[in-house]
């Protein structure tokens, strides 16, 4: 897919760099904006959706292992995140964070995975999209709860400050809420993802080329030791992939519920 | 983490303020005096959201 991951030829050496995370046309004759992350998010969308179909179907009282294994899923959203942090008001919006906790997983492990090989969130524009999603979610609620008024004044002004500290405090509030809280959302999931891919590359591409210089043998070592070192790498890959999901997770449900709670 | 958001938005507001002023009218004090009252103002807000016992 990306010949910047083939085995270098001719001894140059290219460090990888941001160049490697753009992409063209995914095949001949597609359009621009068709390209690779495109592709991988909606194939990510369909392998969610067809994940939970198939782990909704034909339950058992005795589970099978699959289906052990998406309950055990389901409840790990349901419990740890939706429950713990929205309290009574868990169910209208579980759907939602068990959505976006699968969604993401499974396009941070694409960066582990045969074939696909890139974290889709390692372009940023998917990461604020994602964002301006949960945004809407949570902004939504909290007008739906309190009305227009009632919520912007709730998010815009603390309790127990004094009007003269106001003008002050609100654009700074209207700031915090409003706009730099996505944008801190977005970013980390992408730098993250983006830094994670960087160092796999650098391992992999460095090594390569060291393993196939001539005429010496101490760099030819150390290459397949960096070789090696990138699947370590790659498993702590995984680990971060599974930790950002559900981060960005939790961090939703907990913006929902700010938003939503009786008193701060 | 929602701390975060407080914290960058008060430097970034009212720092960013004091560069515009600093720009505009030729001073060089207020870019820190705006850092400093936007991370004061910033840590004020959390104090009073999320500083209070249960």
């Amino acid at each position: 897919m990306n010949p910047g991951l083939l085995p270098l030829e001719g001894g140059r050496y290219d460090p990888p760099g941001v160049d490697d995370f753009k992409f063209g046309p995914a095949f001949a004759g597609a359009p621009d904006w068709l390209n690779k992350p495109l592709l991988q998010a909606v194939i990510g969308a369909l392998l969610v959706i067809l994940l939970w179909w198939w782990a909704s179907r034909n339950l058992k009282v005795k589970p099978s292992k699959g289906q052990f294994v998406g309950e055990y899923i389901y409840e790990f959203v349901r419990n740890g995140i939706a429950r713990d942090i929205l309290h009574h008001d868990y169910k209208k919006y579980l759907p939602y964070l068990l959505g976006l906790f699968s969604f993401v997983l499974v396009n941070n492990w694409f960066g582990e995975f045969f074939f696909f090989m890139f974290p889709t969130f390692s372009n940023v524009g998917y990461a604020y999209g994602l964002a301006f999603l949960s945004w809407c979610v949570y902004v939504g609620a909290g007008f739906a709860k309190f009305g227009f008024t009632g919520f912007l004044r709730r998010q815009l002004i603390p309790e127990g400050v004094p009007w003269y500290l106001l003008p002050l405090i609100i654009p700074l509030e209207f700031l915090a809420n409003f706009i730099t809280r996505p944008i801190t959302l977005a970013l980390r999931l992408f730098a993250n993802m983006f830094a994670g891919h960087l160092v796999v590359m650098v391992f992999v591409l460095g090594g390569a080329y060291l393993l196939t210089l001539e005429n010496n043998s101490f760099y030819n070592v150390a290459g397949g030791v960096s070789i090696l070192f990138s699947f370590a790498i790659l498993f702590l890959e995984l680990f971060i992939g599974a930790l950002q999901a559900y981060i960005f997770t939790v961090l939703t449900a907990q913006y929902v519920s700010t938003s939503i709670s009786e008193a701060h | 983490m929602v701390a975060l958001s407080y914290i960058l938005a008060g430097l970034i507001l009212y720092g960013g303020l004091g560069w515009l002023g600093d720009h505009y009218l030729n001073t060089k004090w207020l870019l820190p005096v705006g850092l400093i009252a936007g991370l004061a103002s910033s840590t004020y807000v959390i104090i009073k959201r999320y500083g209070r016992l249960e």
